[in-house]
């Protein structure tokens, strides 16, 4: 599980073009949501002082202005982020093709095997995402019934209880979800097999310990958390618009999201070396 | 330091503060003859019953005879699932999906005079007519009162308290004991003043003298309004408590066998702190807020009268009986989880113990003129929690700060439109528009006023009014010739245009121009004119988009670093500064240091002649991350 960790690192590295290629892409998702947030904002502030002093201070006032005077304009911007996740997530099924097939032993020409493997991709998404819902509908509701049951309790935390418990069992079958649907993902680049067969495939890696797929996730997972948690401590350690100002702000901000998207290939890479 | 209850310092510092108020060496509460009420009451935790007696002399303050006694039976709001209050709170299922939540008061006997009225008993309706609704009662007299005469009343009850939902009722062994027993009305201006029972109001009531007795099983720990002078063992499990109140207008109690018992003498005054074992770690919180609350008043308006006082913390299930106020007992909340910079038990406490001054001993009208209490005292909460946890005075955590003025802004633009201030709580337009407005928008108008008149001096004249009408029943009109008194005639015109109606006040920074001044073109034949240096012409108009006419103050500043402040009058739709110099306006500024808090729109107070595009961005840049960061999540799913 280590080695395949470790090997998993080391080819993510090698992939770096590749990794500051789907960064780009995502950043143009950002640029354009940044626009229109910034025409908005422009046109709601209309020459107050605000568009100054947002730099050094986000007055709670603003917002509240911002949301009581304006919040036809802020829903639009809404509109416009559902829009781009959306397009997003399509291209991403392609993306992924191009991940999964970088990360196979013959790795050349992954841009095209991503194009070839992306109908399959759309189908896992589309697969993966009922799966995670029907989980989240599941404990969710497991929760909501709980809690009604209890109502009537007056012992002290009783929801409390029940919420945490919910929220960790959630977060537990979240990871492992996205460990099978990661294996998926690979099984069916390797083998060539059907949405279906490789979801099934993967369930039962998973499901049955095979080669520690799932220890192996959680510690992706983990190292994907450490690695935000570092970058939040970082970040709040570093006054940034006050030292480096806001373009460094904000290249700092994408630093992370290009330590995400390297976190994105690593774990593919890693979890390729079980099969 | 948490104690045992009872114990015996405990019962020796409130027999000390009794014979101080017997006595009237430590107390300034006056005792009020015109009422007196003598209570015997029995819990009964298994069948949630109050079982008891009163008896209650009422004598006629002046004028007309009175020929009818008005009560409230105000738990019967809660007997079903169409009275006036479930109603209004729109709960039509919530009795069916709590079968032990109804509530109601069943009057066993009743007597006036020694003679039977039960039969004579009706309920009236005087607000909405509602045939449902049981929660205010007229007693006809046997024959009419005059004035100076005296009547008695003696009545059995049976309370059957509703489960936790607003403001009384079990939570399991928690109890809070409010609005149990027949309660007679207030007697204002020769006739009676009384409300059924609503959602969006509170209580009123003349002030009274009060002997109670509470019998409840030995284990549970009891609080109360007024001073314990006596506890019995009864010997069969149970014990009595004698309690002794003078110059409140309700009796509220609570009991429960959960509750810690935290003794404090806080500014003087011994505070009783009931708190539940999970919320103990927030104790301190609690008694810090007290500390604070009861030192401001003390210092802003007046020290606290009483000889106890009791702060509650509900238990869990019953945070409907949270945050609220009674006579010498107040109600507070907490949740375990809560981070410091979350300053919920805080406000909640600081809001509450305020009450004992705006509606305990101030005892204005709640239902009717809600804005009286609710007003001034998130006023004045709002002020103390400022002056003692500075900026984020509400809410300081994870780089978010929210101060009262943004408290209060947030509630009055979302709901704050539709309701004048001095409209009664049942009369507006729904809990939203209660709250927006009789807390909230009222606390902007005094912040205004306090802009226009001084923080300092409104704090002096609240605490006029507060030692004006001490221990009485003052009206709005009342509070207002008090202002007017107090900060000058001046004061009247902002109040009528800020209180009786809902125009809106904005002022707006429309044009920050600047053009040079042309040089004088020569004349044919004449002189060149000597150079001279480039001049300009700033021309600032600002505005007034709504219907509220105050004086403003306008700042100007310009490119060399200089500022001018002017003020206007407000009454035209627009005024324009124009100054011509050689140097040029960059931006201006109307209501500057926001003096003016109720002002609909801040953004519009300001314009930059070049504004600027840093700021947006950086706003704009962390909303893309954030978006950015969410897509790459959902595509990792």
């Amino acid at each position: 599980m280590i080695a395949a960790y470790l090997a998993g690192a080391r080819l993510a590295l090698s992939r770096w073009a590749l990794i500051s290629i789907l960064w780009l892409i995502t950043a143009a998702f950002g640029v354009a949501f940044a626009l229109a947030g910034a025409t908005w904002l422009g046109d709601a502030l209309d020459g107050a002082m605000a568009t100054k002093s947002l730099l050094h201070h986000v007055d709670v006032q603003v917002l509240i202005d911002l949301w009581a005077h304006h919040r036809e304009g802020l829903r639009m911007l809404l509109v416009l982020a559902a829009v781009l996740a959306v397009g997003h997530t399509v291209l991403w099924w392609w993306l992924d093709g191009v991940i999964v097939a970088a990360v196979l032993p013959s790795g050349d020409g992954f841009w095209r095997r991503g194009a070839q493997l992306a109908p399959v991709m759309a189908r896992l998404f589309g697969i993966g995402v009922c799966v995670w819902l029907t989980w989240s509908l599941l404990i969710g509701g497991a929760a909501w019934g709980l809690m009604r049951l209890t109502q009537d309790s007056f012992t002290a935390h009783v929801w409390e209880w029940i919420g945490g418990l919910a929220a960790a069992l959630w977060l537990l079958g979240t990871a492992w979800l996205i460990a099978a649907h990661d294996q998926a993902r690979i099984r069916a680049a390797l083998s060539g097999s059907g949405a279906i067969a490789s979801y099934r495939w993967a369930l039962g890696f998973v499901g049955f310990g095979g080669e520690r797929a799932f220890a192996l996730a959680l510690l992706l997972q983990g190292s994907g958390l450490g690695l935000w948690a570092l970058y939040q401590a970082i970040g709040l350690a570093l006054p940034l618009t006050e030292l480096i100002g806001l373009t460094w702000s904000i290249l700092w901000g994408e630093l992370f999201l290009w330590l995400r998207a390297f976190g994105r290939v690593w774990r593919l890479a890693a979890q390729r070396k079980l099969q | 330091m948490i104690r045992a209850p009872g114990a015996p310092a405990l019962r020796l510092a409130l027999l000390v503060a009794c014979l101080l108020a017997a006595s009237g060496a430590g107390a300034t509460a006056p005792t009020a003859p015109g009422l007196t009420y003598r209570i015997d009451a029995r819990l009964d935790p298994e069948a949630r019953t109050v079982t008891g007696h009163l008896h209650a002399r009422w004598v006629h303050p002046g004028g007309a005879p009175v020929d009818a006694l008005l009560l409230h039976l105000y738990l019967n709001g809660f007997d079903s699932n169409r009275t006036t209050l479930m109603t209004e709170l729109r709960l039509d299922s919530w009795l069916e999906r709590h079968p032990d939540g109804g509530g109601r008061i069943d009057l066993a006997t009743l007597r006036v005079d020694g003679r039977d009225r039960l039969a004579a008993l009706e309920y009236v309706r005087p607000d909405d007519g509602n045939p449902d609704d049981r929660t205010l009662a007229r007693v006809p007299l046997p024959r009419p009162l005059g004035a100076r005469e005296a009547v008695e009343l003696d009545i059995d009850f049976v309370a059957s308290l509703p489960r936790v939902l607003l403001r009384t009722g079990h939570a399991g062994p928690f109890f809070v004991v409010a609005q149990w027993f027949p309660k007679l009305a207030a007697f204002r201006a020769g006739a009676w003043r009384a409300h059924q029972f609503h959602a969006a109001s509170e209580f009123f009531a003349d002030f009274a003298t009060w002997d109670v007795s509470l019998t409840v099983p030995a284990a549970f720990v009891v609080g109360h309004t007024g001073v314990a002078t006596a506890t019995h063992d009864n010997g069969d499990g149970s014990k009595t408590i004698e309690v002794h109140a003078e110059a409140v207008h309700d009796f509220a109690w609570v009991a429960d066998p959960r509750f810690q018992v935290i003794d404090r003498t806080i500014a003087g005054v011994p505070v009783r702190l009931l708190v539940q074992p999970h919320h103990r770690l927030h104790a301190a919180r609690y008694l810090d807020a007290t500390r604070v609350a009861l030192e401001r008043y003390a210092e802003w308006i007046e020290p606290y009268p009483y000889p106890a006082l009791t702060v509650v913390d509900p238990g869990p299930g019953a945070r409907g009986a949270g945050g609220m106020e009674y006579p010498m007992l107040v109600t507070v909340g907490t949740s375990r989880w809560l981070p410091a910079g979350v300053r919920l038990p805080e406000v909640v406490t600081i809001h509450e113990l305020g009450h004992q001054w705006w509606y305990g001993i101030v005892a204005s009208d709640e239902v009717e003129e809600p804005w009286l209490d609710e007003g001034i005292n998130r006023y004045v909460e709002g002020r103390i929690m400022d002056a003692t946890y500075g900026p984020g005075s509400y809410v300081d955590w994870l780089g978010l700060q929210v101060d009262s003025t943004a408290l209060a802004r947030w509630s009055y633009l979302e709901d704050g439109r539709w309701d004048p201030v001095t409209t009664a709580s049942f009369r507006m337009l729904d809990r939203d528009s209660y709250v927006a407005t009789a807390y909230n928008k009222t606390a902007l108008v005094l912040g205004t006023v306090a802009g226009l008149f001084g923080a300092d001096p409104l704090l002096a004249a609240l605490g006029d009014y507060a030692r004006l009408w001490r221990f009485r029943q003052p009206t709005g009109a009342d509070l207002r010739a008090s202002l007017a008194n107090s900060l000058g005639p001046a004061v009247t015109p902002v109040l009528d245009q800020l209180l009786d109606g809902t125009g809106t006040l904005d002022y707006a920074v429309a044009r920050v121009d600047v053009r040079r001044v042309p040089t004088p073109a020569p004349r044919p034949g004449g002189e060149v004119p000597p150079p001279e240096p480039a001049r300009f012409r700033s021309e600032i108009v600002v505005e007034r988009r709504g219907e509220v006419r105050l004086p403003v103050e306008i700042l100007v500043a310009y490119d060399d670093g200089s500022q001018t402040r002017e003020t206007w009058d407000g009454q035209s739709r627009w005024y324009r500064i124009d100054a011509v110099s050689t140097r040029q306006a960059s931006y201006a500024i109307v209501d500057p240091d926001h003096r003016l808090p109720l002002d609909a729109d801040w953004l519009n107070n300001s314009r930059l002649r070049d504004p600027g595009t840093r700021g947006i961005w950086r706003l704009a840049a962390r909303w893309g991350i954030w978006l950015q960061s969410a897509l790459m999540g959902l595509s990792g799913l």
